[in-house]
């Protein structure tokens, strides 16, 4: 078991051996490292910084043991707790990240049971007996099945079928779409001739 | 018989030979045919001959059958084999005549893809909406004045110049792309794909929908013994599956059953092989000779009740 301990701005690497459970207690400087939550590139880091500082201090001080000395730099891992965002491990390939590749094709069933039967009963007033005809396959709004016009037809046909009920329930959409329908007749029919002014007619 | 079952779509066109040989098809089909019912044919004695035991093949209709508006002219002449889906084997139990103003018509490919266009965008219904600065809330406040803070002069905070403004000709509402193809192009596009079908060999004829087995792996082996490619489209005239048929046909998507009325060109294309059992054929030709022979303007435009 390690622990590392911060004492006084100065890093003292302590390890507590396992053997220390029979109390026998070690402190080395030598014996490197290590805070578990640290990333490898902060191991490393720690792991140069002590070994440069066993060859000053360990010829002199005794073994197992570092005074700590008002003449010693403040030395302490470099940049710690900093988190370089590049790359500096050399030429390896990067197996930690996620690869960014294109998805994955997934094609959609071209058999469900919609696609299958895609088409059925278009022709029905040919083939059937005339009574339905294929309008009455569409699913949609009631005011738009078998209808194709432009935006002002379509607003047109939906207040007429609809208007009352959006009165109703819904006086804001309401109110857009007869704001729209306005619009939308200015749009297209103040520029004719019939709606210019006198003096411009020609 | 041999050379005849294998490439007998290719040489329908062939009539002299045809002629010849009719004679003697129908007395071997008249021999195969009593011989289904007695078990004492060795070839037939096989798993599922018991049980087709209990389906009797009308051959009597199959051979009865005539044509409504017979065509004039002997070499319009196209004929088919009728095969039965009872037993695994690819036995004929008849040949039977199909008009030539339904089934060989010329191939119009053009007809076919203006059918196609029309069935993907009749039913399309466009839904997305954008609100235009109108509907928006807010924006009704000039944001600053026109002149004097030396900024670009703004009306409203809705404008589409703005950020979070409405939007300037987006998809407005629910839009439809409905229209009508012509009553006359729509009943050429079933005779060209019915003709370019049976041209194909992709068009085949039983007699009912009746199979002995529900396992699904008995139509498969079917399909795959009789070379029918990867999808299969029975038709048939009645609304109700038989019910060994609808518990195989759940279990294979590619494999489908449609009643006559609902058949149509998208699904002829999209099936590689199309089954039609003899009703069904005789269903859809009288459907579609009463449309050519009927009085009235056949191109009529569409005009939606109101």
């Amino acid at each position: 078991m390690f622990y590392s301990i911060l004492v006084g701005g100065q890093l003292y690497i302590m390890a507590l051996c396992i053997k220390s459970a029979l109390g026998a207690l070690r402190v080395t400087s030598k014996s490197a490292l290590v805070s578990t939550k640290l990333p490898n590139m902060h191991c490393v880091s720690a792991k140069l910084y002590s070994n440069s500082q066993n060859e000053n201090s360990h010829s002199t001080s005794p073994k197992g043991f570092v005074t700590p000395s008002p003449y010693q730099p403040n030395r302490k891992p470099a940049r710690y707790g900093y988190r370089q965002k590049l790359y500096d491990g050399g030429l390896l390939p990067r197996l930690d990240e996620e690869i960014k590749t294109l998805p994955k094709y997934n094609p959609g069933n071209a058999w469900s049971e919609k696609k299958a039967l895609f088409g059925q009963n278009d022709y029905i007033d040919i083939l059937g007996d005339g009574s339905i005809q294929p309008y009455e396959n569409i699913n949609g709004p009631r005011w738009l099945v078998g209808f194709a016009g432009n935006e002002y037809e379509r607003t047109l046909r939906r207040l007429k079928w609809t208007g009352k009920k959006l009165a109703a329930l819904h006086p804001k959409l309401n109110n857009d779409l007869n704001k729209r329908l306005r619009y939308l007749y200015r749009e297209f029919n103040m520029g004719r001739r019939s709606h210019r002014s006198r003096s411009k007619k020609i | 018989m041999a050379f005849l079952s294998k490439g007998v779509h290719s040489m329908w066109r062939s009539t002299k030979l045809l002629q010849t040989l009719l004679p003697q098809v129908s007395q071997s089909f008249l021999c195969s045919s009593s011989e289904l019912s007695s078990s004492s044919n060795s070839e037939s004695e096989s798993s599922d001959s018991l049980e087709s035991a209990s389906h009797v093949i009308d051959t009597e209709r199959i051979r009865n059958r005539k044509l409504l508006y017979p065509p004039q002219h002997s070499c319009d002449r196209i004929q088919s084999w009728v095969s039965t889906l009872s037993r695994l084997q690819d036995d004929k139990v008849g040949i039977i005549d199909l008009h030539p103003s339904i089934f060989g018509v010329h191939p119009r490919l053009d007809i076919i893809h203006e059918n196609i266009k029309w069935q993907q965008k009749y039913k399309n219904i466009d839904f997305s909406r954008v609100r235009t600065r109108a509907e928006m809330p807010g924006g009704g406040r000039k944001p600053w004045r026109q002149k004097g803070t030396g900024r670009a002069r703004h009306g409203s905070i809705r404008s589409p110049l703005w950020n979070k403004g409405g939007a300037a000709k987006g998809p407005r509402g629910p839009t439809s792309n409905f229209y009508m193809l012509p009553f006359g192009i729509r009943v050429l596009g079933l005779r060209t794909a019915l003709s370019c079908k049976l041209a194909q060999n992709d068009l085949h004829i039983v007699d009912s929908l009746y199979i002995p087995a529900e396992d699904p792996e008995y139509l498969r082996d079917l399909v795959k013994s009789r070379a029918w490619g990867y999808s299969l489209l029975l038709v048939d005239d009645n609304d109700e599956v038989p019910q060994r048929l609808a518990n195989a046909l759940q279990q294979i998507p590619e494999y489908n059953v449609m009643p006559a009325y609902g058949l149509n060109v998208y699904s002829m294309l999209k099936h590689e092989t199309v089954v039609l059992t003899l009703s069904a054929v005789e269903k859809i030709e009288e459907r579609l000779l009463y449309h050519l022979h009927r009085s009235g303007c056949v191109q009529q435009k569409f005009r939606l009740p109101l």
